[in-house]
């Protein structure tokens, strides 16, 4: 059997290379627009910081898909589905592999923005308003921001999941014929009830923080974090089921 | 002699179209067996069973082990690399199989690759088709196991490379495991098949010793392959 | 080497091993290439080699020594009752079909006589 550390190293690599080509073009995007600054001769030393910020959404975006994609070939890629490992087990590493990078390339940013910030910080912080300045728990809010995107972004991917591996397996067992027109209408039932389901559970959830916690900002946000991986719990445990016995590779 | 695969009952539909029914076989250890049937007879099918790639019904044992999860350990099947970007290098995805597979053993890798003639800087898009294939043996046998499954190896390549792959398939296969070859023009490898088994009308029509074929029918394996095809008059 | 994918190729591999054996390329005493390396040189299955050679151990042609391998027979008899084996096999044929086209066996003769001074002549020039 193969251990999950080597299946965590071999999936986690080649998204690693994935993000890093995104990293690579926001650079060459980031030392493009700042050169064409420098030509026009806007540039001053706050113009990095900007840049980096402005231009940092779109690999954000881009590499985000490109994970689920990753993430969503290894279920049907004999390559990977034919590496002795129990289904749970796999299931869990393509995800936490995904996660893994997206966190890596969170930090390179963090890192980025530091680095362009304390460059520029002598314009910049005359520019921020006073109250901003004098912030004394930053702590809390970021930690917050960043499990709310890592949770957001394992409920996006295993909602991806859950949508390919039904339609996976339903168009192995439906009739090949209208099986396309099919197809899209599973699409849309199954987006449609998962909507509906995570909607209703988050919006139970904040009722149920409202009346108990009366309004306290913080406790509503761990409530939807806790409403989120129940959604995440149970679209994964039905994913590793249909993987354990519906869902095929594509065929060569 | 032992076991190495033995299947019962096994039925496989897709599209609610039967494709396999009712499949019975079992093969010994340390077989060179040939899979025969015409396109789209359900061999590859069969093979995509073995390993777990396909889910259908019946028992399906390799080894001492019924479980797909567990039965993968025991099987070594020549996937195509399509989970591999086309610009991967060779050397990458020799590293992804040493890594995954705790029964690769590399030094046997080598060995293959330089018979194959394989080099570890080429990317995949940069291969032939007959390298890509010898890169495929080469991956599959390096592999040590009880149960290889070679799906068409032979398909749309040139004859020399046909030659080495047959040649490293004698080498390289090791002494207790089987290997299932599948082909649809089997003269090129009749003289390295122990046994044959025909796919056909949804079932094993044959499963026969390639010696016992030629002495008691005097026919080559191939007329023989075809005359299961001759005498029947098929509708479908 | 090519076979005759019409007669089981261990009978081949035999065939083509008494060929060697009586032609002098393999001596009486002489190692034979392993297993493996002679399915390799004929492009054929272990097994099948395996089963010819153990025919051949049964048969007193080769001898198998533990570990060592497989030896052609240092018993010259044995070897000579090989040859004529081969040679009365190779004429059975011949007479049969000679037989089969209402040829006497003094009529038999006659032509193979005929036959080998032809021949003979042929090559002379």
């Amino acid at each position: 059997m193969t251990k999950m550390s080597a299946l965590f190293k071999t999936m986690g690599w080649t998204k690693f290379r994935q993000m890093n080509q995104m990293i690579l073009l926001e650079l060459i995007a980031v030392a493009v627009t700042g050169i064409w600054t420098a030509i026009k001769g806007h540039f001053n030393l706050a113009t990095l910081f900007y840049l980096t910020t402005s231009w940092s959404m779109l690999p954000y975006v881009v590499g985000f898909i490109l994970l689920a994609v990753s993430t969503e070939k290894a279920y049907t890629a004999d390559t990977f589905r034919l590496i002795p490992i129990e289904e749970t087990r796999f299931y869990l590493m393509n995800l936490l592999s995904s996660l893994a990078v997206l966190v890596y390339f969170m930090i390179v940013q963090a890192v980025l923005y530091g680095l362009t910030l304390w460059l520029g910080w002598s314009r910049i912080s005359g520019m921020l308003p006073p109250m901003m300045a004098v912030n004394t728990n930053v702590a809390t809010p970021v930690l917050v921001m960043l499990l709310v995107s890592l949770m957001t972004a394992l409920l996006i991917w295993s909602t991806i999941s859950f949508v390919h591996l039904v339609t996976s397996a339903t168009s192995n067992f439906l009739p090949k014929f209208r099986q396309r027109a099919l197809n899209v209408v599973v699409y849309v039932i199954v987006i449609f009830i998962t909507m509906r389901v995570a909607g209703f559970i988050v919006h139970g959830v904040a009722w149920f923080a409202r009346i108990t916690f009366n309004g306290t900002d913080l406790g509503q946000f761990w409530l939807a974090l806790a409403a989120m991986a129940v959604v995440i719990l149970i679209e994964s445990i039905l994913n590793v089921f249909l993987l354990k016995k519906w869902v095929e590779t594509a065929a060569n | 002699m032992s076991n190495v695969l033995a299947i019962q009952g096994l039925t496989y539909k897709r599209n609610q179209k039967l494709i396999l029914k009712n499949i019975d076989l079992t093969l010994e250890t340390g077989k060179i067996v040939g899979l025969l049937g015409e396109n789209g007879a359900g061999k590859t099918t069969l093979m995509r069973l073995i390993t777990g790639s396909a889910q259908g019904s019946g028992d399906i044992m390799v080894g001492d082990t019924t479980t797909a999860t567990a039965r993968k350990a025991h099987v070594s099947f020549s996937e195509q690399l399509h989970g591999f970007n086309k610009n991967t290098k060779i050397s990458r995805v020799v590293d992804f199989y040493q890594t995954v597979y705790s029964d690769f053993d590399l030094s046997r890798y080598h060995e293959l690759a330089d018979f194959l003639q394989l080099n570890g800087e080429l990317k995949l898009l940069a291969l032939s088709k007959g390298m890509r294939e010898k890169l495929i043996i080469a991956l599959t046998l390096a592999r040590q196991t009880d149960l290889y499954l070679l799906d068409e190896p032979f398909g749309g390549i040139d004859s020399m490379s046909r030659k080495k792959i047959i040649s490293s398939i004698i080498q390289w296969k090791p002494d207790n495991a089987t290997m299932l070859i599948s082909d649809h023009y089997v003269t090129e490898i009749a003289p390295i098949l122990d046994e044959i088994v025909v796919v056909k009308d949804q079932t094993i029509a044959v499963h026969q010793k390639t010696d016992t074929i030629r002495s008691e029918s005097g026919m080559d394996i191939e007329d023989y392959y075809e005359s299961l095809y001759a005498g029947g008059v098929d509708h479908d | 080497m090519k076979f005759d994918d019409k007669i089981p190729i261990y009978y081949q591999i035999k065939n083509y091993l008494y060929h060697e054996m009586l032609t002098g390329t393999l001596n009486p005493g002489d190692k034979l290439p392993a297993v493996r390396q002679l399915a390799v040189d004929l492009t054929v299955n272990v097994n099948t080699v395996q089963r010819a050679l153990s025919e051949m151990i049964t048969e007193g042609t080769i001898e198998s020594q533990r570990g060592k391998g497989n030896f052609v027979t240092a018993d010259t008899t044995r070897l000579a009752q090989l040859k004529e084996q081969l040679v009365m096999t190779q004429l059975a044929q011949v007479y049969e079909q000679l037989h089969a086209l209402n040829l006497t066996d003094e009529e038999i003769i006659a032509s193979l006589k005929r036959y080998i001074e032809q021949k003979g002549a042929g090559q002379n020039v």
